[in-house]
């Protein structure tokens, strides 16, 4: 600045002697401090706001803080009535005692399992066949898309267990009526998840292959699954957890699976049982997302991971 | 212009008044021309000229907003359906950014070029015919690749993948192979691998090719005739020889831009 102004003695006696540099300085932190203030008061509204919300609701959904305090106990000693007899000196006995209907409860587990296998199983079909029709890039006509998506909407708002207890009324109590419940939530939720990957494919590898007068199918198989598989994977993976957690509890509409023994053991207050049923699903949801994360980590991480 | 009679002859590729337009803009208009069977034809002109426009319309990845294209009589501008298909496949495409599939292996994306051969619905499950096999395996020996072919497409160098997609171009068992800047993506030796490749495939199998080229001297070198573009119209047909510098300014406007090119 200095330097410069030298060069310019003239510039020395104009007022104010800015050069162009500071100038633009000065412009910046007028802009910033009003931008600051500006942000700080749009902080204080939206914070106020949020208060009178939250009190609001708090009003409607009957939140009462004196009440819970109130109760707490009762939801702890309810805890404790869950806790079976063990000692050290007994422990085969009394574990055999607590799981004394262990084997059913496991034959449910595993009904539960593969509710979620198969209902994962549908939802990626049927998501991945509507992923293609659903995706504005790649659908045939715009009308397609539209239809896709409204449907992958009704299918995945609608909660499985509303889906659940319209199939039981339908098809009869039984594990048929859970997996369609959670298949067809599914393939809401997997169909727009798809559809959104594909809708980031690159073009031009899908161009190469309709360029060899593919039809339509073959260029959704050859130049797009390649391209979206992993993570059409990773998320039916992830789908597939969810689903062991949405299957345990179907039972309690009579969908089939370990939800129905769990219901049965609240009803009839065998709070040991409760336990003794929530411990194992804890157990298995815990192995299949480890097992699910492998599984990812192994086709993805080989991929992605490497470039870096 | 050209009597019908004629278009219908053997191997024969005309285009009459063809014309493209973006919305406001017009990427090829008013051209026609007329290529014999086995020529092989260098498209020039400046990007933006229209080349790349032209060679999909000719392949009908893209429709054309007027006008219309023969093949051997066939109005190529209106076909739809299956037979567009079947024409996409006579008409192979090769592309300045070799648009493999990049997860697929080296075999799997020379077969893709077999997707319209009957039959096709066991393709779609990812089954090909023994013959779809040896075929696919011969082009890769013909362009020196065979012992690539189970590698993932994406770990093969640029030279490499353009020569991958022209062995996906001859399973197509094409009559036109339209390529686009094959090699404004390679190095100068990749270069004249791929150049060498197309011109022996245009002399020893009479495939028509049409090349666009963004080189005058490579054009000179490989083809037989030169179409210059300018904002989408002809503005040079004629052997190489005919293509002096004043007809080189007309195609590329002004000295700088030629210079560019040479």
């Amino acid at each position: 600045m200095v330097a410069e102004n030298a060069h310019h003695p003239s510039a020395l006696h104009v007022s104010p002697s800015l050069t162009h540099a500071a100038l633009a300085r000065q412009r910046f932190n007028d802009a910033f401090t009003h931008r600051r203030s500006q942000l700080r008061r749009q902080w204080v509204i939206g914070a106020l706001l949020m208060m009178i919300l939250i009190g609001i609701s708090s009003v409607i959904g009957e939140v009462n803080l004196v009440h819970l305090w109130d109760r707490l106990p009762r939801f702890t000693s309810y805890f404790g009535r869950m806790v079976p007899e063990l000692s050290w000196a007994s422990l085969g006995p009394d574990l055999a005692r607590w799981y004394w209907n262990g084997w059913v409860w496991l034959a449910a587990l595993w009904q539960t399992i593969l509710i979620a296998i198969y209902a994962t199983l549908i939802g990626v079909v049927f998501g991945y066949i509507a992923s293609f029709l659903g995706a504005r890039n790649l659908s045939p006509h715009p009308s397609y898309t539209f239809f896709t998506r409204r449907l992958m909407e009704l299918a995945r708002t609608v909660p499985e267990l509303v889906f659940a207890v319209l199939f039981v009324y339908s098809f009869g109590l039984g594990p048929l009526a859970g997996v369609l419940a959670i298949g067809l939530h599914s393939m809401g939720a997997l169909g727009k998840l798809f559809a959104d990957v594909s809708e980031n494919v690159d073009l031009e590898q899908v161009k190469g292959v309709r360029s060899t007068g593919a039809s339509w199918s073959q260029t959704m198989v050859y130049g797009v699954t390649p391209q979206v598989l992993p993570d059409y994977l990773s998320y039916g993976l992830l789908r597939l957890e969810i689903n062991v957690r949405a299957a345990s509890i179907l039972g309690f509409v009579g969908a089939g699976g370990i939800g129905q023994e769990l219901y049965t053991a609240v009803k009839s207050f065998n709070h040991t049982d409760i336990s003794a049923i929530v411990i194992m699903l804890i157990i298995a949801v815990i192995i299949i997302d480890s097992f699910c994360s492998w599984v990812r980590g192994r086709v993805i991480g080989r991929d992605n991971l490497k470039a870096i | 212009m050209i009597p019908n009679q004629d278009r219908s002859a053997p191997g024969l590729l005309v285009t009459k008044n063809l014309e493209r337009r973006f919305g406001e803009s017009i990427a090829v208009s008013g051209v026609s021309f007329e290529v014999p069977r086995g020529q092989m034809v260098a498209i020039i002109g400046r990007s933006g000229a229209g080349k790349s426009t032209l060679l999909n319309l000719t392949n009908r990845l893209l429709d054309p907003t007027a006008g219309s294209i023969f093949y051997e009589g066939l109005d190529i501008a209106r076909l739809n359906g299956d037979a567009l298909l079947a024409w996409r496949r006579n008409c192979a495409m090769i592309f300045q950014r070799f648009n493999l599939v990049d997860r697929l292996d080296v075999l799997t994306n020379v077969l893709t070029g077999r997707l319209n051969h009957p039959p096709k619905w066991p393709k779609l499950f990812g089954r090909f015919s023994e013959e779809d096999r040896d075929r696919a395996i011969d082009a890769l020996y013909t362009l020196g690749l065979d012992d690539q072919a189970l590698k993932r497409a994406d770990q093969l160098s640029g030279g490499q993948q353009q020569r991958v997609a022209i062995a996906r171009a001859l399973v197509q068992e094409p009559k036109i192979i339209l390529a686009d800047e094959p090699v404004a993506s390679l190095d100068p030796i990749n270069s004249k691998s791929v150049m060498d490749a197309l011109r022996t495939i245009n002399q020893e199998r009479d495939i028509t090719v049409l090349c666009n080229l963004h080189s005058v001297p490579l054009a000179k070198e490989y083809c037989d005739r030169v179409i210059g573009l300018n904002a989408g119209k002809i503005v040079f047909d004629g052997a190489c020889a005919d293509l002096g510098e004043e007809e080189l300014i007309k195609v590329y406007g002004s000295l700088t831009a030629l210079e560019d090119a040479l």
